[in-house]
Formats: C-alpha cells, sequence, structure tokens
C-alpha cells in the first residue's frame, strides 16, 4: 500500500497546484474586473460633480457677468454648506485669481478632485475645482470588493472539491485500483523469482557437487588405467594398452568437461567489478601464453592493435579473450602461413573488438549453434575442444551488456565481433 | 396765581398728552446701506439701549432711499437719524444746522480713508498711470466708493472720461474682488474693506484724505432734556456692559460714539463743493 498512499500525495500536490493556479486565475480575473469597476464608478462620480458644477457655474453666471463677485462667492459657499458630500470648493478666475476657495471643517478620508471650466459664449469665465467626499462609494465598493472576494473563494472552493470528486471517480480510484492489482502482481513475481532463485542455487549446488563427486570416480578410473598400464603393461598386448589408453583419454576427456561446466556456472554468478582495461595487453599475454603452452609446427603472425581500452571486469574479459585467441591459435594449427589478430573498430557509433584469424573457418549455417554449450562445429578428433568456450564468451559479453557475433567460411578462417556496454 | 399754575400744569399735561399721543415712539431713522432686515436687525440693540434710557419706546425705520432719508430729517419728520458722512453735508446744505449728537469712531479713529488701488503685480504706479484703464466704484452715493475717490482722480488729471470705462458694482468687496479677478485695472473701496482684500493680491496707490464718519443727527423739535440724555446715552454707550455688542452690530468695527460738531466735515464738504463744479451731484 505504500505505493497507493505515494501516488495519493502525488495526486494531491497536482489537486493543490491546479487549485493555486484556479485561485491565481479568479483574483487575477476579479482583480481585472474591480479595476474596471472602479474606474468606472470613478468617472460615474467625476461626471456627477461635473454637472453639479455646471449647475453651479450657470447659477453664478448672472453674478459674475455683472461682477457681482460677491454673490458668487456667497453662493459657491452656500451650495458648499448645502452638499454633504463636497469637501471644498475653489473658485478660480482666469487670470489664477482665487475668488472663492471654502472648505468642511474637516476633509474626508477618500476624495475624489474634480475641475470643471464654466463656459460662456466660449469664453471660459471662471473654473470651478472640487473635492468631493468619496469615503461612502468607496466604503460601498470595498464592500462590493469583499463580497466579491468571498464569492470567489467559494467558487474556488466548490471547484476543487468538484475537481477532486470527478479526479477521484474518474482517474484516482481506477488508478489506485489498477496499482494495488499489480502492487499484488509485483508481490507474486517477487515470490517466483525468490523461488526460481533457489531452485537456480539448488540446481548450482547440485551441479556442482555432481561434478565435484564425479572428478573422485574419475580419477580412480584414470590413476587405475595408468597403474595397469605401469604394472601389467607388461602382459597385455598392444590392443589391449589401446584399450585402457583409450579409456585414460575419455576419462581426462570427463574431468576437463566438469572444470568448463563448474566454470561456467560460476562465470554466470561472478560479482562484476568494472574498472578501465587494456584489451591490447590481455591480448597480447593471451597470445604469448599460447605461444608457450600449445606451441604452432611454424611461424604465427600476431596483429595486436595498440592502445585499445575499454570499461570492463579484468578477470571476465581475460576469460573471453583466452577463450576466443585460444580458438584462432587452435584452428589456425594446420593453416599455411597462420595470421591472428585483434583490434577495435567504430560501427554505428559503437565499438566493436575483432579477434580474427585465417584458419579452419566454418560454415555460417551452424552459426546459430555456436554460442550454445557443449555444441561444436569440428569433431573432437580434428580440433580438441569441450564445446564450452563460445558458450562462456557469450555469457560474458552478455554479463557486460554486449552482444557477440561471428562471421566465418569453411577454410577460410573466422572473424568474431564483440561489443560491450552500450 | 394757582389758576396760572393750574392751566401751566394743564398746559404740561396737555402736552405730554399730546406728545404721547402723536409720538408714542422715538423714530430712529437709517438711510438703507444695507437690506431693511438686516439693518433693523442691526440697530434694534440700540433701540432697546435708548429706550431703557429714555424711558420711551425707540423704533428703528429704514429710509426708502437716501434723498428720502434727508428730506425726513430736514423736515422733521423722525426724532432720530443715522447719516452717512455726504447726507450729512447734503442735509446741512439744503436744510441748515441740525443738533448733532455723536459720531461714529471705528478703530481709533472717527475719521475713515479710502484707498484707491491695483492689482499686486500691476504695472500701475500712480492716480496718472490709470488713463485709459478700467475703473471699478461701489455705487454713485457712496463716499469712499465713488465721490471722494472721483475727486481724487480729478485732481490727478483723470476725470472719468479718460478711463477707458468704468463700473458701480454695488458693494467694496464687489470692487476689491473685481480687481482681483482682473476685470478692472484698478477700483476704490473704504479702507476697511481694502485692509481685508489686501493680502489676496491688492496695492493701494493712493490714498483719500480723512473723512468724519457716521454720525446721528437729533430733531430740532426734541426737547433740550431729551436730547440731552441721547447724546449723553450715544457716548456713553461704549462703557455700558453691553455697549461692544451694540455698537458692532450697527457696523463692525464700531467702538465708540465720540463727540461731534459741523466742522468735522469740512473737508468732505470741499470735496462735494468741488465735484459739483464738474457736475457730479449725486
Amino acid at each position: 500500500m505504500p505505493v497507493v498512499a505515494a501516488t495519493r500525495a502525488t495526486n494531491r500536490r497536482a489537486l493543490l497546484a491546479f487549485i493555486a493556479v484556479l485561485v491565481a486565475l479568479v483574483l487575477a480575473f476579479e482583480g481585472v474586473v474591480v479595476w474596471l469597476q472602479r474606474q468606472h464608478l470613478l468617472s460615474d462620480a467625476q461626471e456627477e460633480v461635473r454637472n453639479e458644477m455646471v449647475l453651479l457655474g450657470e447659477l453664478a453666471m448672472d453674478a459674475l457677468l455683472s461682477s457681482d463677485y460677491a454673490a458668487v462667492e456667497r453662493l459657491v459657499k452656500t451650495w458648499l454648506d448645502r452638499h454633504d458630500y463636497l469637501a471644498r470648493i475653489t473658485a478660480v478666475m482666469p487670470n489664477g485669481f482665487v475668488l472663492a476657495d471654502f472648505s468642511k471643517a474637516s476633509m474626508p478620508r477618500d476624495t475624489l478632485p474634480v475641475s470643471q471650466e464654466i463656459v460662456f459664449n466660449g469664453r471660459v469665465v471662471m473654473t470651478l475645482k472640487t473635492v468631493s467626499d468619496f469615503s461612502v462609494r468607496e466604503t460601498g465598493f470595498a464592500e462590493i470588493v469583499y463580497r466579491a472576494t468571498l464569492a470567489a473563494i467559494a467558487l474556488i472552493l466548490l471547484l476543487g472539491w468538484l475537481l477532486w470528486w470527478t479526479l477521484q471517480r474518474t482517474a484516482i480510484q481506477p488508478l489506485e485500483t489498477e496499482i494495488r492489482a499489480r502492487a499484488v502482481q509485483e508481490t507474486q513475481l517477487r515470490q517466483r523469482t525468490l523461488e526460481l532463485e533457489a531452485s537456480i542455487q539448488e540446481l548450482e549446488s547440485f551441479s556442482y557437487s555432481v561434478s565435484h563427486d564425479l572428478r573422485g570416480p574419475l580419477r580412480a578410473i584414470d590413476g587405475y588405467s595408468h597403474a595397469l598400464t605401469e604394472d601389467y603393461g607388461h602382459v597385455l598386448d598392444a590392443t589391449a594398452q589401446g584399450y585402457i589408453a583409450r579409456t585414460r583419454a575419455a576419462a581426462q576427456r570427463m574431468g576437463l568437461l566438469i572444470d568448463e561446466l563448474l566454470s561456467l556456472a560460476r562465470m554466470a554468478r561472478q560479482d562484476m567489478h568494472v574498472t578501465d582495461v587494456d584489451l591490447s595487453a590481455l591480448a597480447r599475454a593471451a597470445l604469448a601464453h599460447l605461444a608457450q603452452v600449445e606451441p604452432h609446427p611454424g611461424p604465427v603472425e600476431i596483429l595486436v592493435e595498440e592502445g585499445v581500452h575499454a570499461n570492463a571486469d579484468t578477470a571476465l574479459i581475460g576469460i573471453a579473450l583466452d577463450n576466443l585467441l585460444g580458438n584462432a591459435w587452435k584452428y589456425t594449427t594446420r593453416t599455411v602461413a597462420p595470421r591472428i589478430g585483434f583490434r577495435a573498430l567504430r560501427q554505428n557509433g559503437e565499438t566493436v573488438y575483432v579477434v580474427q584469424d585465417n584458419g579452419a573457418g566454418f560454415d555460417m549455417q551452424y552459426a546459430a549453434k555456436l554460442f550454445q554449450p557443449f555444441q561444436r562445429l569440428h569433431a573432437p578428433n580434428e580440433f580438441a575442444g569441450s564445446g564450452i568456450g563460445l558458450a562462456t564468451v557469450q555469457r560474458i559479453i552478455a554479463r557486460h551488456g554486449g552482444r557477440v557475433w561471428a562471421e566465418a567460411q569453411p577454410g577460410q578462417g573466422a572473424t568474431f565481433y564483440f561489443t560491450l556496454t552500450p | 396765581m394757582t389758576t396760572t399754575m393750574q392751566s401751566v400744569r394743564f398746559a404740561g399735561m396737555g402736552i405730554v398728552l399730546l406728545c404721547a399721543s402723536v409720538h408714542a415712539d422715538l423714530i430712529l431713522e437709517v438711510h438703507p446701506f444695507k437690506p431693511p432686515t438686516q439693518l433693523v436687525a442691526a440697530f434694534a440693540p440700540l433701540a432697546d439701549y435708548l429706550s431703557g434710557k429714555l424711558g420711551q419706546p425707540v423704533t428703528v425705520r429704514i429710509a426708502k432711499d437716501y434723498q428720502t432719508h434727508i428730506e425726513a430729517i430736514g423736515n422733521d419728520a423722525v426724532d432720530l437719524a443715522y447719516l452717512g458722512p455726504v447726507a450729512y453735508v447734503k442735509l446741512r446744505a439744503a436744510y441748515g444746522p441740525r443738533p448733532l449728537l455723536a459720531r461714529q469712531q471705528i478703530g481709533n479713529s472717527p475719521v475713515f480713508h479710502g484707498k484707491i488701488f491695483v492689482r499686486q503685480n500691476s504695472p500701475l504706479q500712480t492716480l496718472a498711470d490709470l488713463k485709459g484703464k478700467r475703473f471699478a466704484f461701489t455705487e454713485p452715493h457712496s463716499t469712499m466708493g465713488y465721490l471722494v475717490p472721483r475727486y481724487q482722480l480729478w485732481q490727478a488729471g483723470i476725470p472719468v472720461e479718460r478711463l477707458a470705462t468704468y463700473q458701480f458694482l454695488g458693494d467694496h468687496v464687489n470692487v476689491a474682488l473685481g480687481v482681483l479677478t482682473g476685470d478692472y485695472d484698478a477700483g476704490a473701496v473704504k479702507e476697511d474693506v481694502f485692509e481685508l482684500y489686501k493680502g489676496r493680491g491688492l496695492r493701494a496707490i493712493a490714498t483719500s484724505p480723512p473723512i468724519s464718519d457716521h454720525v446721528f443727527v437729533a430733531n430740532r423739535k426734541l426737547p433740550d432734556a431729551q436730547r440731552c440724555t441721547l447724546r449723553a446715552a450715544l457716548l456713553q454707550l461704549h462703557k455700558d456692559p453691553k455697549g461692544a455688542e451694540i455698537l458692532t452690530s450697527i457696523t463692525p468695527g464700531v467702538t465708540a460714539l465720540v463727540p461731534v460738531q459741523d466742522s468735522d466735515y469740512d473737508t468732505l464738504r470741499t470735496v462735494l463743493k468741488k465735484l459739483k463744479t464738474i457736475g457730479v451731484d449725486d
């Protein structure tokens, strides 16, 4: 169930993010609406005051035109006194003289200034400047904004809840059901894997003990056959001695097979330590060892490219190279002017390592069998071998995340390619 | 003797009875320098005060116009009158001397001045500069708003014909404001109004000679004792507990009523005579 809980947390985060975006959008929208509404309110209020001032101007016009300035002053004063919303009126004459400037005792909190020119016969005769009390409207407006904000929050909560509910019904619950089902499957799979690993281990220990236990009787067969030859060789004819020799050879070959099998089994389980490996050096060492242990009848042309490096497990890749070069060495023993090479090349953006010889080669129609254990393309009397080597190579390369393949023609030599970590 | 005494007594009683029936109230007439309702209200405290001193009701009456006012006093139709200086000079000229009771004192002075002024930033500096300019007067009867300044202009060589235009704006405040608004280049008002508006941007270019202020005149036929009582009451008014209130009610700034004699109006008399020679006779 922790997977379900984690999914729920993720869903909740996504939902919260969505609601945050929703809040931002709704608030931005509300902000714009509020701003527009306020502008509208302001211009309305200004228009109202302007109209009032035009009226006051008309009323003052006669007095103004007959130079009864005192009457204009009185009118302005009376007008201010009679209108609660006005906080101040200033009458400015065209020459800038302030004819009248009256204010209420206290200035309101929110004010709205308006200036209106009073025109007679196309000539400005006076400018009336007012400061109006905007507090009432402002307060009313604040009330509207307050309510709108509450409504927006309620809307967001409702939308959020609807969204959560819908999401829960349409996506989250089915998803959770699926996740639960998968979790069950995974648990089953893990269980099976554990069982499988256990049986593999069992099998391996079984084969190990079988191999180990087989070695005793084999050694006995070989040993007693040897003793038979040494102690009773003089009483046995050549045919009997030939049989004993064959018995010993068969026993030794079986011992070799058992060793190879054990090594192949270990290969699959051995821990990997990937480092930078000088493949050229490994190849040269392998070939030098081969030259010493299984000398060719004539000279062998060795072509190892210098400085070929790779990220690999030194021990494992060494075994793989030993096997590939060992094959090359083995299948060139009957070749005139044998030639063995190791190099690296770039192909489709990856490094391909190449082991090439001009030896016996093989028929490509059997290439599929090449890397299977105990599959041999040559008779044991033609070329010795267990049939395990290339299977080992295949496993090592696979454990490095690479591929291995071969190209060959009978009598024309063989070329083995492999890649490492992709 | 007894008979004589009695007849005298009867005659006396008859006069008293006659007075009581014809002059039940003493009439204080005031010239219409403000709307009548305002004037009645302004002079009511004074009438009450005088009633108390005389032991006889005093009624305030507002004259229809300046001329009627002068005629009423000239014809002894009112007991007591409050007169402007010009009206007094005209009364004296037309009807001969009248008993003077007191003249009004504004601030510390029983005389007042007029100012001819321009805007603070105006290039005009002297009366001679006013040639071809627009001038604002108050009204044709006004001492400091027309008559005296017109005399001053004439003396400076600017008869009104040499002005571009001149208008009567009705009251002193309008003249001050008319110059401030730029509708007129110069104007004339009494000093206290000028002082009130100076701060808003006015500058005086001439001051009038001192003119004696408003005066209280008594009916010639008023008994001496009553006249003496009236004069004493007026001259003592500023010492009364309600005196200041009564005085400022008449006209703001009045501090006392002080003794007066006909020669106090000689300066104005000269001005008016001169104006008459150039055809100004309101």
